[in-house]
């Protein structure tokens, strides 16, 4: 569930190959998962996070009056993280609910 | 329940996704399942592997950490929460059965907590738009014998439902449909997924652009000229094409997912696709079915509606049921941290809520009853390892489209692991007893 799904020319265009890591951040936080080409297409400019803890990292709580958060649709910004670490579930759970 | 000798059993219902197909066969010897037959490759891997990594032990937090504890003391502290918790929350439920919902909607109104089920997360708003504008369904009978016009929309099947599209659509063998070529199938979606890879025809709308998109199919449909030549990056001519389709049609089937219930729009892009099928209805014949997740989510929301009126999302705080999502919903109510104890059954809370939900669920303490270990025990103060819905246990769930199945256990569970309903029954008395002062 740590990765992302990537159009090739944006995993090109963000300077990485595939299988590095990438950071994923909007305006709620940012998370590190695995850069890999989107076994199913994808168009240039969209992103596929598999639902789990990673993806929640970035997912705001705002649910505009409906109960539902924005799993989809959200603006997000991709960039190359060769040299960071992804998070285990046990890191991501406590960084998470820390403080 | 023994099962010795090696059997075969037939008509087993899956109790994976929505579908609940029911017409799998199990080879069961020594209270093991040996193998399945009929199911999509997701059902032969649950039946295969559900027995692994699994906790079969209570566990309760002591100095911090979780620990070994009796069943009886998982069910004392549980019930000790609950009972003293001011607004507690009942989180999860579509992976279970009716009776444990039941039991469950008794428990939070002896402790006046919110019953929310995963729906809050799925397909919520497409109940918010069903209560607006109101729902033309049917069964998936309806899909598999009669439809000449299968349509995905936001929805990807082939990983999310893997036997839908061979077992109630585009490729069943229908009394009236019998073979692909008397079906034409559709994909709308933001992206070709493998779904998609199997449709006649595939359209593909730009993130957050359904809305726009259906808008200008019902105009098409009533026969209004477009004036744009590009709406949600799909051609004008591509819509008036659509929409000539689904009028010419026997017999179409709409099914969505959260493709439109999880993006800019939500509900109304729900309410919006509702009212296109009942436009359609005035020149064919025209079903909407939401393709619902869970196995039980379906009957998590239809108990829920019996028993309160509500589907989800129900507050039985002031000691009668209120409804009030975006307000009574649990992401909402953990982000305005006014929930003070939790129980998450049947589903995996922390990998599903917002992080801001987590970071503050984390802060009051959580009942989880799961059969799996999830990242949810890690934030847990007390744990409850229970029974397969399906497998181990029997009980009533409902399918995607409302049908009720009777599951039945195929084998024993492990000793000393009680069901769902057992355990809530049992924190159900105990907090009776405190309540009453016994």
């Amino acid at each position: 569930m740590a990765v992302c799904e990537l159009n090739p020319d944006d995993l090109r265009s963000i300077g990485i190959t595939q299988g590095q890591n990438v950071r994923v951040a909007t305006k709620t936080g940012s998370v590190i998962v695995k850069a890999v080409i989107a076994s199913q297409t994808l168009p240039r400019g969209v992103i596929f996070v598999p639902y789990g803890p990673w993806v929640n990292m970035v997912i705001p709580a705002e649910t505009y009056g409906t109960g539902m958060p924005s799993f989809k649709g959200l603006e997000a910004e991709v960039t190359a993280a060769a040299d960071e670490k992804i998070l285990s579930v046990r890191s991501l759970v406590a960084y998470m609910t820390r403080g | 329940m023994t099962t010795t000798s090696k059997k075969t059993i037939q008509g087993v219902i899956c109790p994976f996704c929505g579908s609940t197909c029911d017409d799998l066969e199990a080879t069961v010897e020594n209270g093991k399942v040996l193998a399945t037959r009929g199911g999509c490759s997701t059902s032969l891997s649950k039946f295969l592997n559900y027995n692994l990594e699994r906790p079969l032990t209570a566990l309760v937090k002591k100095d911090g950490e979780l620990r070994e504890a009796s069943y009886e003391d998982a069910v004392r502290r549980s019930a000790e929460i609950l009972a003293n918790a001011k607004y507690p929350i009942l989180y999860g439920w579509g992976s279970t059965c009716n009776e444990a919902v039941r039991t469950g909607l008794e428990l939070a109104e002896w402790i006046g907590g919110v019953m929310d089920n995963t729906a809050t997360f799925c397909h919520g708003p497409s109940l918010l738009a069903a209560q607006e504008v109101g729902m033309v369904t049917g069964t998936l009978g309806h899909a598999m014998h009669q439809a000449d016009l299968v349509i995905y929309w936001g929805s990807n099947p082939v990983h999310s439902h893997p036997h839908h599209v061979m077992r109630y659509s585009a490729l069943s063998k229908g009394r009236f449909r019998p073979s692909r070529k008397d079906r034409t199938m559709v994909v709308v979606d933001v992206r070709k997924t493998d779904t998609a890879k199997l449709a006649d025809q595939f359209i593909q709308v730009t993130p957050n652009g359904d809305y726009e998109f259906i808008s200008a199919l019902r105009m098409a449909v009533r026969g209004d000229e477009l004036e744009q030549d590009v709406i949600a990056g799909v051609p004008a001519e591509r819509i008036e094409e659509l929409a000539e389709l689904m009028t010419s049609c026997e017999f179409g089937v709409l099914f969505f997912g959260l493709g439109l219930t999880a993006s800019e729009g939500r509900h109304r892009n729900v309410d919006i696709a509702l009212s296109l099928v009942r436009d359609l209805n005035a020149r064919t014949k025209f079903l909407i079915v939401p393709m619902r997740g869970h196995f039980d989510i379906t009957g998590a929301c239809q108990v829920s509606a019996w028993v309160t009126g509500y589907p989800y999302a129900v507050d039985l705080s002031q000691g009668y049921p209120r409804y009030n999502p975006g307000d009574t919903t649990t992401v909402d109510i953990l982000a305005r941290k006014d929930c003070d104890a939790a129980l998450v059954i049947a589903a995996d809370a922390v990998s599903n809520f917002p992080v801001e939900a987590t970071r503050n669920l984390a802060k009051v303490p959580v009942i989880t009853i799961d059969p799996h270990p999830t990242p949810t025990m890690l934030i847990s103060e007390v744990v409850f390892p229970t029974t397969f819905v399906g497998i181990e246990t029997g009980g009533v769930i409902y399918r995607m489209d409302g049908v009720a199945l009777m599951t039945k256990p195929i084998v024993p569970p492990p000793p000393g692991v009680h069901s769902d309903v057992e355990i809530l029954q049992d924190i159900l008395l105990q907090v009776k007893k405190l309540k009453m002062g016994q």
